[in-house]
């Protein structure tokens, strides 16, 4: 795989801490923080229990600003509709009182997407998010799981070029969990898509990420960045498998996870 | 196989209640002046609907009712919903909205009497009033408990304004506006039959009947035109139940309004 510098987005020196928190005291969560995130790749943030990666996800989905620094998308994905951020609520996503076919429908007809070809897209993203036979149903008339799908394939409707997951991929059961991650790295390779997944989950890390970032600490500090470019589906007998899973155990051994 | 039929068992309460009223006025335990036989209560409803023109007080009443919903509908949800997407403006008027919620509407009527003079449009006028205020402030509450992050979502997909009020905050706030809308139906139809009392319009409507009525001593007659209104608020009750259901047929009835967005 050829070096991929291009970066997607980049937080620089951002300082944040949450409101109400004495800074004498317990100091800034996030101070003066760098990192950047390259563009078309999988990239698994993981830490422990509130090490501060959920915050880093809503930092980078704009759903809360940094006391101090910036964080800079690169010009292809700046606009607001660029990148998403959606967590493991999925009736943050969806519309309930649209149906399962008018929440895939409505984003990308409101932007004037797909023109003509709409119908066949959002039959497409149906067919793909095995909603098919629910097209006519209300979200809140399916199950968990199914309200999650619903929730990333109308996030997917209107072609996204960064995702962040914020321990999505939890919400599903494992089986569903296997075929969406393909769906996604899809997505991710067909799309040029970048994805930023947060979680705990080693064996997510292992099968989806491109990349895997270790945060922790107090202020948050990169505690390892574990590349995994190795093809998909992963060989667990690979030798370069081996050596990324051992790097994820090591960081267990620290106390990282 | 239920052995205990709810509706059945209603029902048969209602029998029931009809037995104990035929029986306390067959052993003569109370007056007849105060409470006639329902024999002599069903003769005076058919004899009001036969030859009397009750059915066109019920007509009158339910037209003075739905007209004030509506109004109250129309101007009281749009304004409303432009509050909940103008939080900060809502905010200013919130206090002076609730303290003109607070004022019965019975006290503006001498006031509205001046104002817009004895007839139809102080009866409308009145009912429509505390209904626009319920609908207007269950709107603006509605909208403004939305879910921060639908909302957000319709902003970054460009929805207008009007787009946005119409097609996110609408939905978001439809099931305190049908709830605003239960409880408005009761108060115009109290507002109504209350107002008709005071002042006879034309015919007259069922206040007008039954307030007539007493005052004749024609008690069966009295009798009657109070559950011919009592029907009539079932009757708006149900329609009403019915709206929402099918208004809000996207929303389980298991899911709490407030945890739909929690």
């Amino acid at each position: 795989m050829p070096p991929n510098t291009e970066s997607a987005v980049e937080l620089r020196d951002i300082s944040f801490a949450y409101d109400g928190a004495d800074e004498e005291v317990s100091g800034l969560l996030y101070d003066r923080f760098s990192l950047s995130i390259r563009r078309g790749e999988i990239t698994e943030i993981m830490g422990a229990s509130g090490s501060g990666k959920s915050t880093l996800g809503k930092l980078l989905g704009g759903e809360i600003l940094p006391n101090s620094g910036s964080i800079v998308w690169a010009d292809a994905l700046a606009a607001d509709l660029d990148h998403y951020y959606m967590d493991q609520k999925p009736e943050k996503v969806f519309y309930p009182s649209q149906t399962v076919r008018k929440n895939l429908s409505y984003a990308p007809k409101t932007r004037g997407l797909f023109n003509g070809k709409l119908d066949s897209w959002v039959d497409q993203l149906l067919n793909d998010f095995r909603l098919t036979a629910l097209s006519d149903r209300h979200p809140f008339f399916t199950s968990g799981g199914q309200q999650s799908r619903i929730a990333l394939a109308r996030v997917l409707s209107w072609k996204p070029k960064a995702i962040i997951l914020d321990e999505y991929l939890r919400s599903l059961d494992p089986n569903t969990r296997d075929w969406v991650i393909r769906k996604l790295q899809h997505f991710a390779a067909a799309e040029r898509m970048t994805i930023i997944a947060i979680t705990h989950d080693m064996t997510e890390a292992l099968r989806f990420a491109d990349r895997c970032i270790i945060i922790g600490g107090q202020p948050v500090k990169v505690l390892a960045d574990i590349p995994m470019h190795l093809p998909h589906p992963r060989d667990e007998q690979a030798p370069e498998y081996r050596a990324a899973q051992e790097a994820l155990f090591e960081a267990v051994r620290h106390g990282y996870l | 196989m239920a052995i205990f039929d709810h509706k059945r068992a209603s029902w048969a309460i209602y029998a029931l209640l009809l037995l104990l009223w035929w029986l306390v006025t067959v052993a003569r335990l109370v007056d007849p002046i105060i409470l006639p036989s329902p024999f002599a209560v069903a003769s005076a409803l058919v004899n009001l609907f036969m030859h009397h023109g009750l059915l066109r007080d019920l007509a009158e009443t339910s037209g003075r009712v739905v007209a004030a919903l509506l109004i109250a509908s129309v101007v009281g949800i749009p304004v409303g919903l432009f509050f909940g997407y103008q939080k900060r403006l809502y905010r200013l008027v919130e206090g002076p909205l609730h303290a003109l919620r607070s004022v019965p509407a019975t006290c503006l009527f001498p006031l509205l009497l001046i104002v817009i003079g004895v007839g139809e449009e102080s009866i409308i006028t009145l009912a429509a009033y505390p209904c626009l205020l319920i609908l207007m402030v269950n709107s603006a509450s509605g909208a403004g408990l939305a879910e921060p992050s639908r909302v957000r979502q319709g902003r970054i997909l460009g929805l207008s304004p009007f787009q946005l009020v119409t097609q996110v905050l609408f939905y978001e706030a439809l099931p305190y506006i049908t709830a605003g809308l239960r409880t408005s139906v009761s108060y115009a139809l109290v507002l109504v039959v209350a107002v008709e009392m005071f002042i006879g319009v034309g015919h007259g409507g069922l206040g007008r009947r039954i307030y007539d009525f007493q005052s004749s001593f024609q008690i069966p007659e009295t009798y009657s035109a109070i559950l011919v209104t009592g029907a009539l608020g079932l009757f708006l009750n149900w329609l009403v139940g019915r709206l929402e259901k099918r208004l809000l047929r996207w929303l389980p009835q298991t899911v709490d309004p407030k945890k739909r967005s929690s």
